[in-house]
């Protein structure tokens, strides 16, 4: 599976505006494709996208163990 | 409808019995923030939901709960199926034991049955995605205590994919409730509903 | 292939069928990754028809050799069904 032409330091995986907003309501951004990591490495992430991993690390000890390689040398 | 495929989503092999870790895992089976109330949340609230967009995330997140629902319980399973009667006893499951043996059955860590009173569908799509949302990060939340508990790489492993899956679904809730809420806001005809006492 | 290392791909590509599909369902008109999606459930599939050639049925509706392969032992609940994630990359 070949990767698209996506550059990762040019691809935001996000919408980083969001207009219109309005009180009481709750506003999730949209996520936008740019790279996914290969079926193996996404299967032990629980994604096939990068930029959902690495998040809420407050509460929890990730007991890491095996070194883990950065997101970045994952892309395909 | 449902099909089954013969495997699981992420692959379970636990070599070491641990009945202690059984009795906390158990929690994402039968507990109030557990994949049973996910699946039964998501795949009841899907039929008041707007917009295609909604309509197939409930329903394939339902879906996919199913599975991680598997694989709690195939943890269970995995972790007690080859302890000692005293293992069972001094890991403090012989109350569990004693009502069913190695089973799986649909409990808390504290041994409270399942209730559909840990989950709402509610008929409002705004309402019903906004609890999804706290759904999956009470499910998160619990899965990163379990692996505060958990020494075991071949438990923490499924555990962390649980985990992370939780994060995916909060997005994709959040989406969906993006979609929904513009739909619903275009709508330039605001229905009025007739009153009783004026029905004829 | 072995069978563990086959379902191990087999699992790795279901998975990024998955992942790929919730996104999907949000983001209907996005073309790249419909079109990784589908050349991902195409490997999928292939891969799957080679698994079930020697080591059972995947899911219902498949065809069965003599007798009924269903039923087959391991489930998957079983230890025994389950392959270990391996340290290299595929």
């Amino acid at each position: 599976m070949i990767d698209s032409n996506a550059d990762s330091k040019s691809c935001v995986p996000q919408e980083t505006t969001i207009t219109n907003v309005r009180l009481a309501h709750a506003y999730v951004p949209f996520q936008k494709f740019c790279a996914t990591m290969t079926p193996m490495q996404s299967l032990r992430e629980g994604t096939v996208f990068p930029e959902l991993t690495g998040m809420y690390m407050h509460g929890w000890d990730p007991k890491p163990g095996k070194e883990r390689k950065p997101w970045t040398e994952m892309l395909f | 409808m449902w099909s089954y495929d013969k495997k699981l989503e992420y692959p379970i092999k636990i070599k070491n019995p641990n009945p202690r870790m059984a009795k906390y895992i158990i929690t994402q089976y039968g507990g109030p923030d557990g994949e049973l109330g996910a699946a039964i949340r998501y795949l009841s609230q899907r039929f008041s939901m707007v917009t295609p967009q909604a309509k197939a995330t409930l329903n394939d997140i339902g879906t996919e709960e199913l599975a991680h629902l598997e694989m709690v319980g195939t943890m269970v399973k995995q972790l007690t199926e080859n302890a000692s009667i005293d293992e069972i006893k001094r890991a403090d499951l012989g109350g569990y034991y004693s009502d069913h043996d190695k089973a799986v059955y649909p409990v808390s860590a504290s041994g409270v049955p399942f209730t559909a009173a840990y989950l709402q569908s509610k008929g409002d799509p705004i309402t019903d995605l906004t609890e999804d949302m706290a759904a999956e990060q009470k499910a998160r939340s619990t899965y990163e205590f379990l692996i505060n508990l958990a020494d075991d790489p071949d438990v923490i492993d499924p555990l962390r994919f649980l985990r992370e899956r939780e994060v995916v679904h909060f997005q994709r809730f959040g989406e969906a409730l993006r979609i929904v809420e513009e739909y619903l806001n275009s709508t330039k005809f605001f229905p009025v509903k007739t009153p009783g006492t004026m029905k004829k | 292939m072995d069978r563990d290392a086959l379902l191990r791909r087999l699992s790795a590509l279901n998975f990024y069928v998955i992942d790929l599909h919730l996104y999907l369902n949000t983001h209907p008109a996005d073309r790249e990754a419909l079109a990784k999606y589908n050349a991902a459930a195409a490997e999928a599939d292939t891969l799957a028809r080679e698994y079930e050639k020697s080591f059972g049925m995947l899911s219902m509706g498949r065809p069965s050799q003599y007798p009924w392969q269903w039923i087959a032992d391991p489930w998957p609940w079983q230890k025994e069904f389950n392959f270990k994630l391996a340290g290299d990359d595929m």
